[in-house]
């Protein structure tokens, strides 16, 4: 099993932490990892907003490359992921609309064929290797941890191409989380958007949005949330430490990639997960694992 | 909004704008919209919103070019596809202003965090710098470095399709 890592902007920016547990786990699952030399943006919505045909090419160009290295794209990032596996799966159709990108993309002499595909971290670990496999792995799990699973927006919606199972109600993650001991609560607003798309063109509206994420994670009685995107953990993290500030209010969640949740019960230490550059002290999390730290 | 009270005069009406938001692919499923409301019932941020999602793709089939496109509710969609995937006409809403902000941003503006953002992918090929904490950060926990980005490809890309232009002036 060999994947392209798209690492997107946000992560090596701001969460190696979600990088570094991402290649540990793969390591002890022995899913090989290829960086992406040349990468570029995937052409977010922000992009989209903008230009339609630019929305279009960045996407492609990212493509292209992945199929140069003969490989399947493995994306980190929901916003990522929903722009690339959007585009190659409209790339795919439309045969105009290829034309048109390949002229642009002709510079570099890439091309997009259309002979790659894009999968999420979780989809990769979920069908392509399976949760038994991962269950016979695990060392140390959880005990009475509740977690609460965030999916994000562009993981799960437009679900004719995010195919992450019922878009009403998504299993993958939750499934993902219970294989390490911990319960996957339910929390009222677990699949409306945390805001982080909206943070770039008005801030009070995501300050909003996550407040109220926030106010249902912590009714549900979880002790820490879940996350499968960086742009979502900006809000789960940066900006709640933002929002008990601006409203007097103390949540104490911990914001935990679901590779350093399951790189713990795998028996990786903290530091290798990169959980020294959780902004929230996860320690509480430590204190569930059947035997402590190993 | 009390200005939405106001009554719509014909002579104020673009009717080519609806052809101008279609023409964009992701604005092709406009027309099919019956006003069911079913949009702005799944949106989260439509209590924020100055006009909410089914009145502006009601207002943009009309013709309110100049309410519709300096609109704030626009650039408040959180894209999170709530409403694309509740629509029973497929209309997808969320993408039909994605086709009216792309008109927007160009003959209005666009808000100044998204502009910050388009510059940095014009300047290094990616939406944020990876600064030398975050270097010193991958070192100490034993990752590759970040591999090297084509900001020249981006740059052609922006180029060829006059999004250049937009952030640059």
């Amino acid at each position: 099993m060999k994947y392209a890592l798209y690492l997107g902007c946000t992560i090596p920016a701001r969460f190696n932490n979600y990088d570094a547990s991402t290649r540990r786990i793969c390591t002890v699952l022995g899913i090989e990892l290829a960086d992406m030399e040349g990468w570029s943006c995937c052409g977010p919505v922000h992009v989209r907003s903008l230009n339609h045909d630019a929305f279009v090419a960045m996407g492609a160009r990212n493509l292209a490359i992945a199929e140069d290295m003969g490989l399947p794209i493995m994306a980190l990032c929901n916003g990522c992921f929903g722009a690339l596996k959007e585009t190659n799966d409209v790339l795919k159709e439309d045969e105009e609309l290829r034309q048109k990108v390949n002229e642009i993309l002709k510079k570099e002499d890439l091309e997009f064929k259309g002979t790659t595909e894009v999968k999420h971290l979780v989809q990769v670990l979920y069908h392509d290797y399976g949760v038994n496999k991962i269950e016979e792995l695990i060392q140390n799990p959880f005990k009475d941890l509740k977690a609460a699973v965030h999916y994000g927006c562009h993981s799960i919606r437009p679900s004719e191409h995010a195919e992450m199972g019922d878009p009403e109600n998504p299993r993958i993650v939750d499934e993902l989380v219970e294989v390490t001991g911990a319960e996957s609560v339910s929390w009222p607003l677990k699949l409306i958007c945390c805001g982080a798309p909206v943070l770039a063109s008005d801030e009070d509206v995501a300050i909003n949005l996550i407040k109220r994420k926030l106010d249902s994670v912590k009714s549900s009685g979880a002790e820490c949330t879940v996350q499968i995107c960086p742009f979502c953990e900006v809000q789960f993290e940066t900006m709640q430490v933002r929002v008990e500030r601006d409203f007097g209010v103390e949540y104490g969640l911990p914001a935990i990639f679901y590779p350093q949740l399951l790189g713990l019960t795998l028996g990786i230490s903290p530091d290798l997960l990169g959980f020294n550059l959780n902004r929230i002290p996860a320690d509480p999390i430590f204190s569930k694992l059947t035997e402590g730290i190993l | 909004m009390m200005s939405e009270k106001k009554p719509i005069r014909l002579n104020d009406l673009d009717p080519k704008f609806k052809y101008e938001v279609f023409n964009n692919p992701d604005g092709k499923n406009l027309f099919y919209c019956f006003q069911c409301g079913t949009c702005t019932a799944t949106c989260d941020v439509a209590e924020l919103m100055d006009i909410v999602p089914h009145k502006l793709i009601r207002m943009s089939i009309l013709g309110m070019r100049e309410r519709v496109l300096n609109s704030k509710a626009i650039w408040i969609c959180t894209t999170c596809f709530l409403c694309s995937e509740k629509c029973p006409q497929k209309v997808d809403p969320s993408q039909a202003f994605f086709a009216m902000k792309n008109i927007a941003a160009k003959e209005i503006g666009m808000p100044d965090g998204i502009k910050a953002f388009a510059e940095s992918i014009y300047d290094i090929g990616r939406s944020a710098e990876v600064g030398d904490f975050e270097e010193e950060d991958r070192e100490m926990l034993d990752i590759p470095k970040v591999p090297v980005t084509n900001v020249d490809g981006v740059r052609n890309i922006l180029d060829v399709t006059s999004l250049s232009k937009m952030i640059k002036g």
